[in-house]
């Protein structure tokens, strides 16, 4: 990859950028498809942060305007994936309401078909296995002090947004 | 260049910035306004003055049409990517179902599951979405029935992930 200066370097940069995300993009999906037992976060970093250091290794290192493409391409689709993972209910909610597009569907309908019972238990279950949660043997549950890690920054940034409180979930 | 690149790489911050101005004056003025519609304002906003800025400290130099619409996609390419990546974290930081249960149990304290359903509620979930649908004019409410408002770009996303996560391999 080539690093001249101005305009030239931008170009190169662009196409150089966009390169490196196509490649962590198809080394994602073929990961994904051949190892379904990968389907992991770490790896799913890896496919987007390793092909640049490859690419420095293997001595033609992208330029800084490359990397910073290539960073806020893989941000948003690193920030995309628990959605695709896990479809969220909201978005489950449009695709259930699109089935029944001519009627729709009432409250208690909604609530019945998507269920937010079980997807609950399920977010549960998670924190419990990440470890921010704690189950005492008589079944109540409490935060884990690693989960003050996650919980305040998003804390912090509802407070400087002048928002108060929790998330609304 | 480097300004011109700093100022890109710093443009979440721009973006935060103006949102928290943006919510006090909504709070000032009393004026109810959903929080994500708030943020794709600051966004919008912050495109704005963001193209001022790269125009002003780079773009503005260049004269040949493949240098400028080099540098234009370069800039709303890595702008869109930061700034996508900042209204999903504070998407998180207002929707995510695991925030909201860590929190109640921070407030409330060992609480039992059944405690916990009873402080946040299924029902709630399901309202608090329905009502942030409503308001972001996504779905209608006709009578006692809610139904897909005509184009949704809520519902295009939620069709367009379906079908990558089939790509991957993922079921949903």
């Amino acid at each position: 990859m080539n690093r001249r200066v101005g305009p030239a370097r931008l170009k190169q940069a662009l196409l150089d950028g966009l390169a490196l995300f196509l490649v962590s993009l198809a080394s994602h999906v073929l990961l994904w498809r051949l190892a379904p037992r990968w389907r992991r976060i770490p790896l799913l970093l890896a496919c987007f942060l390793l092909p640049p250091f490859l690419a420095f290794f293997c001595g033609g290192g992208p330029s800084a305007e490359a990397w910073l493409l290539h960073l806020a391409l893989s941000f948003s689709y690193i920030q995309t994936y628990p959605a695709i993972q896990a479809l969220s209910p909201t978005l489950r909610l449009l695709l259930i309401l699109r089935d029944c597009e001519k009627t729709g569907l009432s409250f208690d309908e909604i609530l019945a078909r998507l269920n937010p019972r079980t997807l609950d238990a399920d977010r549960v279950e998670d924190l419990l296995k990440a470890g921010f949660l704690l189950q005492a043997p008589c079944g109540e549950l409490s935060v884990a002090p690693r989960a003050a890690w996650l919980l305040s920054p998003f804390l912090l940034l509802r407070r400087v947004l002048g928002f108060t409180g929790g998330p609304e979930g | 260049m480097t300004a011109f690149l700093a100022c890109l790489a710093l443009s979440p911050i721009l973006i935060l910035g103006l949102q928290a101005f943006l919510v006090r004056i909504f709070q000032a003025a009393g004026l109810p306004a959903l929080p994500q519609a708030v943020a794709a304002l600051a966004l919008l906003l912050g495109a704005a003055i963001n193209a001022g800025l790269v125009w002003l400290l780079y773009i503005g130099g260049l004269r040949y049409p493949g240098e400028l619409a080099a540098a234009w996609s370069y800039a709303a390419l890595v702008y869109g990517g930061l700034g996508y990546s900042y209204f999903h974290l504070f998407n998180i930081s207002q929707t995510s179902r695991r925030l909201r249960i860590l929190y109640e149990l921070h407030a409330a304290g060992p609480t039992t599951p059944q405690a916990l359903e009873g402080l946040y509620s299924p029902v709630d979930q399901l309202r608090n979405r329905l009502e942030r649908l409503l308001a972001l004019g996504q779905i209608r409410q006709e009578g006692e029935k809610y139904v897909l408002d005509g184009f949704s770009l809520l519902h295009l996303a939620a069709r367009g992930l379906s079908l990558w996560a089939r790509l991957l391999g993922l079921r949903l």
